[in-house]
């Protein structure tokens, strides 16, 4: 088997919608036994091409051969028998039923006219035993975590003897261990020669496991290049046309005294235990720490949606006692939640219903009833403000980006008129441009003399934008730093600290 | 990435429209009462076309032009009186008194009690239309 | 024209096979009005009294009956939920109006003690208590998060049995109460419009009208109609976002319950005899009348206009189909199939496409 033997081939496949060139001539070439990976910002086209590959889109043009045949997938069902895989990042199995049912799903094993479990059973274990993974067949998918139903995913996959098998995002939800594991799969994958399409946004894992890298940008082909050749910093160029330096904006708030003061916060219902801390006027503030160790519910807290056990809240020498949101609005404090499609946006409501909901206080006239014309001012003069992409006022929110929803909710927020803004992972899901955009927000509301508090799990994040950090762990804050003078080894530490 | 991004994710920084929905889209989508079944368009076309054909058909099947039934309910055996087809909003023809020894009749009624009057009250569904008989006091002698 | 125009231009710019999707597509969604064309042609042949003056006015009173309980029940649907208990607030209230309006002339006069009590004290006294089993439904729904459904099946039946036993004070013994006073009656059905032709408005439609624009003003221009909105859309967005989720859940069941109370008001005079089974299965055409309209059980949408075409709507219909002298049972059967292509419609428009 030569190394160079080139599984699949896509070559300027292009895709047009109205308006817009969602594909412009785009090649994608995935060799035997190699690990390509497809790099792009949201928006670059990454999916469109595997959605052209597996039938979901018809192509405008272009062509696509597989071991030199040239194919037309109509439907993933198609391209599954023809040994093209895809490993989704949203899983699609039957939880009720077990391990081996959603393995062999259409195509059971039959004796006569039953299902031959026994057959079933065995085939599985083998099909296990040849990928090291240790999963008990019989087991119901709902009692697996995710790792693992995404681990069935890929026997799926290699069940059908796919040759090219496409992961889209697969570490999202995967431990470290977990991680290796995935990788080690891969690896083995590799070696009995199939091709496998990576696509990934951690730079990290990119440079690791794959052998050669391809990115994308506006619908066209930038570049391909060996992994080897390759550093985080020249793939961000690639992706995003600008220096890694110029990822975050310059930093020129100046904090001033001390505004916002929380003492002994202990939470009724979570881990939370006597976090205490200052912040100042004009200051951003990190809080970092591993997944559970309370950072969002510090935030949920100090909002009063979450109920607080002790402890008190001082914002410029008077005691808040945020009982719930609607009296932390009043005491000027705003939360932005980590979930914006769960506790963030009315969704079928439109940009202006979604922007004015926190602050209807204000638009009501002599006989309580509502200003529209006000509104619609209002919530123009955010829109340009912030520069959310956005036809109308009119259009229903769910129908806009994730950055820009993140905008309009960040927009609710600031027409409120808040001392302190409290946000929970604002970029998360938000393509590089619009991230730096947010980045500037933030800062320039600091420069305003407003408290910022910004959650994050991204370590560059934090470091680029925060002024302090304080590090949570196991519900406790395990200590605090200055973001100028910090490295992530030292908050990763702390971060262990009460784990 | 997370799970939401697929459902509002932009392809080229434009808000989706109507437009962009593709043929295998428009195949299939979850359920809005909370289910998360994988719910076929299709099939769900062709059961809005299914009902509302029936709907036609039955409207079809079961008007009747010579209107609705009115049927007598004496109440005494034997004495039986003939229904009427009485259009919507026309009046019922007042049928013979019927006649019971030992009562004065008193009227036609409505199941729900109320008095039927000929003159002017007209007909809307299917009406049973019942006899009500008093005591004569002529004739309460006791036998 | 603005709109129609870009839909023109919309249609022109698709190209073939995305043009005929956009038919079927337009054709199903519209499935009911194409229903509403086809019965109103067909009476029409079988009964030219069907288009006539006084039937038309005949449709519009009866949709202008069942408007204002439409009106109450569409906030729930915003909300996600229903309102099972609907149909026998209607009863309960249009019983009670009916026994404090008696004529004192009435031989089984309820309470012959009293005369007619005077309207504004009625109207007043059977909002209060719409609003009262309004206002208990949305306080199990917010404080203890049970669904609406079952909330208010449950006091649908509380209610019945209250009409039940009400039916009986003072040895009325289940007897309908009928005998109304002139002076009520003049209120709801006379017409301070005067007659134009043969065409005579009663009073109860302006004061269903009254209560649209109301309403609409509530819906549109009050951060009670936003918030409402907003809770129907994302209870948990609403709460981050200071709303205050519990006072709106209340709030919206009290009003509707308090519209019950209206209609009860206005149903006891209309329909002149009120018993036990007045009011029966009132929301089912309630809520058909709503999802037909547009408020769909997605919630947090919803027009008023909508509401108002869709009444009307279920109402041409029926009354076709009475002039067609369709069997009563019947109705019930293509009523439910309605029902059951408004939801089917309502799912349609707000799936989820992956």
């Amino acid at each position: 088997m030569a190394k160079d033997d080139v599984l699949l081939k896509m070559v300027d496949i292009t895709k047009e919608f109205p308006g817009v060139k969602a594909l412009d001539g785009v090649h994608l070439e995935v060799k035997r036994g190699t690990v390509h990976a497809l790099m792009g910002e949201n928006g670059a086209g990454k999916s469109t091409l595997m959605k052209c590959l597996f039938g979901m889109y018809r192509k405008d043009s272009g062509h696509i051969y597989l071991e030199g045949k040239e194919v037309n997938f109509g439907s993933s069902k198609e391209a599954l028998e023809n040994g093209v895989a895809m490993v989704h990042q949203e899983l699609n199995q039957a939880l009720k039923r077990n391990v081996m049912d959603n393995l062999w799903l259409g195509r059971f094993p039959k004796k006569a006219l039953l299902i031959d479990e026994h057959k079933m059973y065995e085939d599985t274990k083998a099909l296990f035993a040849q990928l090291g993974m240790d999963i008990d067949p019989r087991r119901t998918m709902s009692t697996l975590p995710v790792s693992q139903r995404q681990m069935l995913e890929i026997a799926k996959a290699v069940s059908y003897n796919a040759k090219v098998i496409v992961f889209d995002e697969p570490t999202s939800s995967l431990t470290e261990r977990e991680v290796e594991h995935l990788f080690e799969i891969i690896n083995n994958l590799k070696a009995q020669g199939c091709g496998i399409i990576y696509i990934s946004h951690k730079m990290a894992e990119i440079l690791r496991i794959s052998d050669e890298v391809t990115v994308m940008r506006d619908g066209q082909w930038i570049a391909t290049e060996p992994a080897s050749e390759l550093t985080t910093e020249k793939i961000i160029k690639l992706m995003v046309g600008r220096e890694l330096g110029n990822q975050f904006p310059p930093k020129d708030n100046e904090p001033g005294e001390v505004s916002l003061e929380v003492d002994n916060l202990t939470a009724q219902y979570s881990l939370l235990k006597d976090v205490s801390f200052k912040v100042r006027k004009g200051e951003i503030l990190g809080i970092a720490g591993l997944d559970g160790s309370g950072r969002t519910e510090t935030l949920e807290n100090i909002f009063g949606v979450a109920t607080r056990k002790s402890g008190s809240i001082k914002l410029n020498g008077k005691e808040c006692k945020n009982r719930n949101a609607g009296e932390s609005i009043k005491n000027g404090f705003a939360l932005l939640t980590e979930e914006r499609r769960a506790t963030g946006i009315f969704g079928i409501l439109n940009i202006r219903e979604n922007t004015v909901i926190s602050s209807l206080g204000k638009y009501k006239g002599a006989i309580r009833l509502l200003n529209d014309a006000k509104m619609k001012k209002d919530t123009q003069d955010y829109i340009e403000r912030l520069r959310t992409k956005t036809p109308t006022q009119e259009t229903q929110i769910r129908s806009l980006s994730g950055g820009n929803q993140q905008k309009v909710i960040l927009s609710r927020w600031l027409l409120t008129e808040p001392e302190v803004l409290l946000l929970d992972e604002p970029t998360r899901g938000i393509d590089v441009g619009a991230k730096y955009e947010i980045y500037q927000l933030i800062i320039d509301l600091a420069k305003q003399g407003k408290v910022v508090i910004m959650v994050s799990s991204e370590m560059p994040e934090l470091l680029g934008v925060c002024d302090r950090i304080i590090v949570m762990s196991g519900g406790r804050l395990a200590g605090e730093v200055d973001a100028k003078n910090t490295t992530q080894e030292e908050i990763m530490t702390l971060a262990a600290k009460y784990v | 990435m997370k799970d939401e991004e697929l459902k509002t994710k932009d392809e080229r920084q434009e808000p989706r429209t109507d437009e962009e929905i593709q043929k295998s889209k428009r195949d299939y989508g979850l359920g809005i009462y909370g289910s998360k079944k994988r719910i076929s368009v299709k099939l769900l076309d062709a059961f809005i076309v299914l009902l509302l054909l029936v709907i036609i058909l039955l409207m079809l099947f079961y008007s009747r032009s010579e209107g609705f039934t009115v049927s007598f309910d004496t109440g005494i055996p034997g004495i039986e009186l003939e229904d009427q087809s009485v259009r919507y909003g026309e009046k019922v023809a007042e049928p013979e008194e019927p006649l019971l020894p030992g009562y004065s009749f008193d009227g036609w009624y409505l199941e729900n009690g109320y008095h039927w009057d000929f003159e002017t009250d007209t007909v809307g569904s299917d009406t049973v239309l019942y006899a009500r008989f008093s005591l004569d006091p002529e004739s309460s002698s006791g036998a | 024209m603005n709109g129609i125009q870009s839909k023109i231009a919309h249609y022109k710019s698709l190209d073939a096979a995305e043009k005929k999707a956009y038919i079927k597509d337009s054709l199903i969604n519209n499935a009911l009005y194409i229903l509403l064309i086809i019965a109103v042609i067909y009476t029409y042949t079988q009964n030219h009294r069907f288009l006539s003056s006084g039937s038309l006015i005949n449709i519009v009173t009866l949709s202008a009956a069942n408007l204002p309980i439409a009106l109450g029940i569409a906030g729930c649907i915003v909300l996600t939920g229903t309102d099972l208990s609907a149909g026998r607030v209607v009863g309960i209230t249009a019983c009670i109006t009916a026994a404090l309006e008696q004529s004192t002339s009435y031989a089984s006069k309820m309470f012959p003690e009293i005369g007619p009590v005077p309207v504004p004290i009625v109207i007043l006294i059977v909002l209060l208590v719409g609003a009262v089993v309004g206002f208990v439904n949305g306080f199990f729904v917010a404080k203890f998060s049970l669904h609406p459904f079952i909330v208010t099946l449950a006091t649908q039946l509380i209610v019945y049995g209250l009409l039940l036993i009400f039916l009986t004070i003072n040895g009325n013994n289940g007897q309908p109460l009928s005998g109304l006073d002139e002076g009520f009656n003049g209120f709801v059905k006379g017409n301070i419009i005067p007659t134009i032709g043969n065409v005579t408005i009663p009073n109860y439609v302006i004061i269903a009208a009254v209560v649209a624009v109301i309403m609409w003003i509530v819906w549109n221009k009050t951060s009670f109609g936003k918030n409402m909105f907003a809770v129907g859309s994302n209870p948990d967005a609403a709460n981050v976002s200071g709303v205050n989720v519990m006072k709106t859940i209340i709030g919206v069941h009290t009003l509707a319950g308090a519209l019950y109370g209206l209609t009860g008001f206005i149903e006891s005079s209309r329909i002149g005899s009120n018993s036990a089974t007045t009011g029966q299965n009132y929301e089912s055409d309630a809520i058909a009348a709503c999802v037909i309209g547009g408020v769909s059980f997605v919630g947090g949408t919803g027009k008023i206009s909508g509401i108002i075409l869709g009444v009307f709507l279920l109402r041409i219909i029926f009354v076709a189909f009475t002039f067609l002298s369709i069997d009563q049972n019947m109705q019930y059967i293509i009523k439910g199939c309605i029902i059951l292509i408004a939801c089917s419609i309502d799912m349609r428009k707000y799936l989820v496409r992956k």
